[in-house]
């Protein structure tokens, strides 16, 4: 019988990975900007979150009267998928299931502003955990 | 002169299995550019919405923060002395804003006038809400914050305008998945002293 192909006895096995080298070059140059994208776009998410999440609680800390806020937010700590609203609910949902914060505040002593040694100023830190990594620390310096 | 071994053409069998291979390559492209398409679409509405929830994080932050205080929470809806421009200790129409979200809860908006300095008493803004225009008041801007959310919240931590502490809160869909955010800020600048037992604004500061 006739065949009408000019590789009579078929592909050699050279050929046929160069040609499944080059489809696959191809198909990821088509394929990396999308998945590099996504994941650029998730970190960026990410952050965004951790930035929020590390601002409400400083606001939290600041809106506390001066005089609870060490007994209430020094050694501070949420745990993973345990962090809590300005209402005191826990978020749920799969986006804050791998944050956790925590919060430090110390008093301060300013000595240019004060004029003596009262301790006149609260030194607050915020943190912002996603998983293990700290992705974000704020501070303020907080006074009556 | 043309040399091919197909001197008589392609057989039926041929030209079926040639369509039948030829098919399901573009089946395969297809479904690929399909997806691929989704994803994109899907990537960048999730960009366009983390941009809107940056943009308004910051704006009702700033807000917030930084007015002298919210005189009123009502039918989802803050009404904000927003800053004292001129300095003049009285609220006036340009220094007003509405932050909040619409009769159906599913967008968050900020409504700010401008050009119009009349003084205001804090009684005087809730009725006027549905009738600035009968107030001779036309120059104000509704900017929608985010478009597309659901289930706005509003809530503070004292009835206004004795609020020291607000917070916003809606849902946003993310590819498929419905994802809650808050937005909480401390009234760094609250007019207090500018408010007699009544919630109502004393002539002067003075008067206190």
């Amino acid at each position: 019988m006739m065949s009408g192909f000019n590789h009579k006895r078929g592909l050699t096995l050279i050929e046929a990975m160069i040609a499944v080298v080059v489809l696959g070059i191809a198909a990821g140059g088509v394929l990396l900007p999308f998945t590099t994208g996504a994941a650029v776009q998730a970190e960026g998410a990410r952050r965004t979150l951790a930035a929020k999440l590390a601002s409400d609680l400083m606001e939290q800390i600041i809106n506390t009267p001066f005089e609870n806020i060490v007994t209430n937010y020094d050694a501070y700590s949420e745990p993973a998928g345990q962090l809590k609203d300005a209402g005191g609910s826990v978020f749920t949902g799969s986006l804050y299931s791998n944050f956790s914060r925590n919060s430090s505040c110390v008093y301060a002593y300013v000595p240019q502003e004060t004029g003596n040694a009262a301790t006149e100023f609260i030194l607050a830190t915020v943190r912002v955990y996603y998983k293990t990594d700290e992705i974000t620390r704020i501070k303020r310096l907080i006074t009556r | 002169m043309l040399k091919t071994k197909y001197k008589g053409g392609f057989t039926l069998a041929e030209l079926l299995v040639a369509l039948m291979v030829t098919a399901i390559v573009l089946a395969a492209a297809a479904a690929l550019a399909f997806a691929m398409g989704s994803a994109n679409d899907s990537t960048g509405d999730t960009a366009v919405k983390q941009a809107q929830l940056r943009y308004t994080t910051i704006k009702i932050s700033d807000v917030l923060r930084n007015c002298r205080m919210i005189c009123h929470l009502k039918e989802n809806n803050f009404a904000i002395w927003r800053a004292d421009d001129n300095g003049d200790g009285k609220l006036n129409l340009n220094e007003l804003v509405y932050l909040g979200s619409n009769s159906d809860g599913n967008c968050v908006r900020i409504f700010e006038f401008y050009d119009d300095t009349r003084i205001l008493q804090i009684s005087d803004i809730w009725p006027l809400v549905t009738g600035w225009l009968n107030y001779g008041c036309s120059t104000y801007r509704d900017t929608k914050l985010i478009l597309q959310c659901e289930n706005v919240q509003l809530a503070v931590d004292a009835t206004p305008p004795w609020s020291k502490f607000a917070s916003i809160s809606f849902d946003i869909e993310e590819n498929g998945v419905m994802h809650h955010y808050q937005i909480t800020a401390a009234l760094r600048s609250w007019a207090g002293h500018l408010i007699d037992e009544n919630g109502d604004m004393v002539s002067s500061d003075d008067d206190e």
